[in-house]
């Protein structure tokens, strides 16, 4: 099955389900099943948050019981003290908790997840304690009775409302869904696979974060809203820490990295234990020793293990093979329409860099200019400070000294993702994909920064949201092409071989239609015709596209072949620049290379 | 989560004076179990690049474990704190064999959320054994307190900052000193080189969990008399962490130092605050110092954190 196919019968199968559990109620007389029934689906939107800051953004939170506990207090004080309707209440409280998340994610912009589950575990223990301590309003540890909603001046039946939360988690759902399909929800995973690429891809991961974090304790808001309506009382046990531990093994239960077992999980788990009718304790110890069980065994939960044996991932085709006529495939004119092309001839300015590491000084005084349609290569031995010169230009080091200018501008204060949205890009000398996604969204991400829509946009899939993601998917497809690897487009990028994860490196690049490129190794691995292709490539990124490269080589036929210009670095210093003749002549860079006779 | 610290002293006290020394008194008894703690912290993070968030459960456990020995079975104090210690120690190194080991190799996100697994489990289970009714600790020593320069210190509390520091002190010459000690340094620093001489990476690791269980068994004994010993003590062992971050996580004795201040800001807090407040005002502590100085106050600037 395509992965689109694959989508059609993951949507038609959730729809009959979901249809299944509106029309509960039909069959469902007595009260106790159909609330069990109500909770689990309360349950599934807060794995939904779960699934989105945990699964897709990787990034940790132990405390998403706490937001729940936000939305539910804060509808019940609504509902019970202003007189708010329950309807208007749930989102509002939502909204405070989303509030809530984006400040928490705050700290995790600078912090690993070391730190982040510190802070979100100890956001859930605080929450808990202000709720028990709040006797004015919260009435402390007893709780609160919250009347049941009411819908047009009446009080609705359990089973009313029943169908009213199947109609929100489907909303819901669509929406999440909407997201992870979108620029934002690649932003995400791009995050989680490497925090560093999705930077050189010019994703803000700041804004990415903390809305990740928003996004997580917006679901969970909703269904600490939805609980508070369907328990009708509320009190601070329901939202300790092993809550919070529940929702995170019920996203892994199901697959923590896919929408649908948020479903899963969040049923099986919410059901089980009432059938089990133990103690609280007997619960608690049984889902540790799950999650435990599923962490070693089963970390890609159920969806993980159906799609590992029985859909099958597509058969990895390793065989390495350049077709001649991919090589000279023409690429749309769209496809890297640049923004407007620049206005002088130096397109790269680096004025006396300077940047040291612990003492240790990785660059002294650099200065190096870059003409538009140029090729430059930077060569010099091991620990010379090239990868370091590519980091201070694409914004992932910050230099002590000097200035980088960029078509005139002035960038050496910038971030990387605003680098790369002037035209910046940067392929990796370690090859740093997002080896979990699929080869096309690799490239996906790579026009990150042309996709203008907002979250907003993507979640309600607005027909320019759609227009735009199409557009972008074609850009991306004709890359694959003009790389050689179209037919590639729904593998996942690591089970690609060394070679092409190279040249899938430089359709990621591309995508974002940059005015420098900046290729850190490029040839390292790569048999001789390989070579040949990626040198062909190269010269029609710079004469078709007028794309200039910035490259580093080791090979020197690669480099003297294809460069207008060599510059030569020795333990962060400056030896020689110029044409690449001139080099080979250089008796300093030999000197570089070869030792002295004395050394 | 009122743990009342110490408090029917302080009411006895009305001096501002005699207060503040009385407050910085139990901070500095209740800073030197969280150093217990905290150190246990520290080893397995230096190990594996873990928190491990069943640390507190640890320490509730090797309360758990003393207060069974010495009350249901009358062992001598000395020996069931021994035990309680040496089983924790144990545990410890099981828990590494079969719940961290297979984890070895996954992401640190896993690891961490296994030690979160591993401590509910711990907590229910003693929930199931002994049920939640809460219990004390029979005290050994008089909580009479006697006048040091019109300060009044309880032998109890005195005792435990006596044995809390040496039990540091001995840990850290352990740890700088012997062949053991700096083996495990080696392996968290590097762990296939710390193969290629010899070392044995799991032995390391599961030595590690060992002493960082007893640590916190240790910490779990000493404190018991003081609180009520309940199965969700175990949030008390989170500060010994808290505490560490604030002193700095790369250097021991600064991280030691922090879980000093902060028992003395927590019961600072509690005083002037609100005593339910103790956890909040942790925790807050906590978001200020990753806020503001990440490294810790005493720790040197490393880049970014892990």
């Amino acid at each position: 099955m395509t992965p689109r196919a694959r989508k059609r019968v993951a949507f038609g199968a959730i729809a009959l389900v979901l249809g299944a559990c509106a029309s509960a109620p039909l069959f469902i007389s007595s009260n106790y099943p159909l609330f069990v029934l109500s909770l689990s689906i309360v349950n599934v939107i807060a794995v939904l948050g779960v699934n989105l800051v945990m699964g897709h953004a990787g990034q940790i939170s132990l405390g998403q019981a706490g937001f729940a506990a936000i939305g539910a207090y804060a509808t019940a004080l609504l509902v019970v003290n202003l007189d708010v309707s329950y309807w208007l209440a749930v989102p509002l409280g939502a909204l405070l908790a989303a509030v809530s998340g984006y400040i928490l994610g705050l700290p995790a912009l600078r912090l690993g997840p070391l730190y982040v589950s510190m802070v979100t575990f100890g956001f859930g223990l605080i929450v808990v304690i202000i709720v028990q301590n709040w006797y004015e309003l919260a009435n402390g540890p007893n709780g609160m009775v919250v009347p049941p909603p009411v819908f047009f001046g009446r009080e609705l039946f359990p089973r009313e409302f029943h169908i009213a939360i199947v109609a929100i988690v489907a909303v819901l759902f669509l929406l999440a869904r909407n997201i992870v399909d979108s620029k934002h929800g690649r932003a995400f995973i791009a995050i989680r696979e490497s925090e560093l690429a999705a930077r050189g891809m010019g994703v803000n991961l700041a804004h990415y974060k903390t809305t990740a974090f928003a996004l997580g304790a917006f679901y969970a808001g909703i269904s600490g809203g939805l609980f508070a309506g369907l328990a009708q009382f509320i009190n601070p046990d329901a939202f300790v820490f092993p809550v919070s531990i529940l929702y995170v093994t019920m996203a892994i239960l199901g697959g923590i990295n896919t929408l649908v077992g948020a479903a899963i999980g969040g049923t099986m788990l919410t059901v089980l234990p009432e059938l089990l009718r133990g103690a609280a304790e007997y619960k608690d110890f049984l889902t540790g020793f799950l999650l435990l069980l599923l962490l070693i065994f089963l970390p890609n939960g159920i969806v993980g293990f159906i799609r590992q044996h029985f859909t099958g991932a597509l058969p990895a085709k390793n065989g390495y093979s350049i077709s001649g006529q991919v090589a000279t495939h023409h690429v749309q004119p769209t496809t890297l329409q640049r923004r407007g092309r620049s206005e002088t001839n130096t397109l790269l300015k680096v004025e006396n860099l300077s940047v040291s590491f612990g003492g240790l000084r990785a660059l002294q005084n650099i200065n190096l200019t870059l003409g538009s349609d140029e090729i430059l290569s930077v060569i010099g031995p091991n620990g010379a400070g090239k990868t370091t010169l590519f980091n201070l230009i694409s914004g992932l080091d910050r230099p002590n000294t000097g200035r980088i200018l960029l078509d005139g501008v002035d960038v050496t204060g910038w971030s990387a993702h605003s680098r790369a949205r002037l035209g910046i890009a940067r392929t990796f000398q370690n090859l740093d994909l997002f080896g979990e996604m699929t080869v096309l969204d690799n490239v996906r991400v790579g026009a990150h920064v042309r996709l203008k829509s907002s979250l907003l946009q993507a979640a309600l899939r607005t027909k320019a949201e759609r227009a735009e993601e199409a557009r972008y998917c074609d850009v991306a497809m004709d890359l694959l092409q003009f790389v050689g690897l179209r037919s590639y487009a729904n593998q996942k990028a690591n089970s690609l071989a060394f070679g092409h994860q190279r040249l899938l490196e430089i359709a990621r690049a591309l995508a974002s239609a940059p005015k420098l490129l900046l290729l850190d190794e490029p040839a390292a691995g790569l048999n001789s015709s390989e070579m040949d292709f990626l040198m062909a490539l190269i010269r029609r990124i710079r004469e078709e596209f007028g794309i200039s490269v910035l490259l580093i080589g080791h090979t020197m036929r690669l480099v003297m072949m294809l460069s207008n210009r060599v510059m030569v670095l020795d333990h962060g210093v400056q030896l020689a620049e110029g044409p690449p003749s001139e080099i080979q002549q250089n008796a300093r860079v030999i000197e570089a290379y070869l030792g002295t006779d004395d050394a | 989560m009122n743990r009342g610290l110490a408090d029917p002293l302080l009411a006895a006290n009305e001096c501002v004076v005699e207060l503040l020394s009385q407050v910085l008194i139990s901070g500095v008894t209740l800073g030197s179990l969280y150093a217990l703690v905290g150190l246990g912290f520290v080893v397995i993070y230096r190990a594996t690049k873990v928190v491990n968030f069943a640390q507190g459960e640890m320490m509730m456990l090797g309360a758990m474990l003393a207060l069974y020995l010495y009350s249901d079975l009358e062992f001598p104090y000395f020996l069931a704190f021994l035990l309680a210690v040496v089983l924790s120690g144990i545990f410890g190194a099981g828990l590494e064999r079969f719940a961290y080991r297979p984890l070895l190799n996954a992401p640190v996100v896993t690891l961490i959320l296994a030690t979160v697994a591993v401590g509910q489990m711990i907590r229910a289970g003693v929930r199931i054994l002994r049920g939640s009714e809460v219990s004390r600790f029979p005290s050994i020593l008089s909580a009479d307190p006697f006048l040091i320069a019109g300060v009044a210190i309880t032998p109890l509390s005195l005792s435990i900052v006596t044995i809390a520091v040496l039990l540091v002190c001995a840990f850290m010459l352990f740890f700088r000193k012997t062949k053991l000690g700096k083996g495990m340094e080696a392996t968290s620093e590097n762990r296939e080189a710390a193969l290629l001489v010899g070392i044995s990476v799991n032995q390391t690791f599961s030595l590690v969990w060992a002493i960082s269980s007893g640590l916190a068994a240790a910490a779990g004994v000493l404190l018991a008399p003081l609180i009520i010993i309940t199965p969700e003590m175990g949030t008390i062992g989170i500060k010994g962490f808290i505490g560490t971050i604030l002193g700095g996580f790369n250097n021991i004795p600064g991280a030691i130092a922090g879980c000093f201040l902060l028992g003395i800001i927590e019961n600072l807090g509690g005083v002037y605050i609100a005593s339910s407040m103790k956890d909040v005002i942790s925790f807050v502590v906590l978001v200020l110092i990753l806020t503001v100085k990440p490294q810790g106050i005493f720790g040197a600037a490393e880049g970014k954190r892990a």
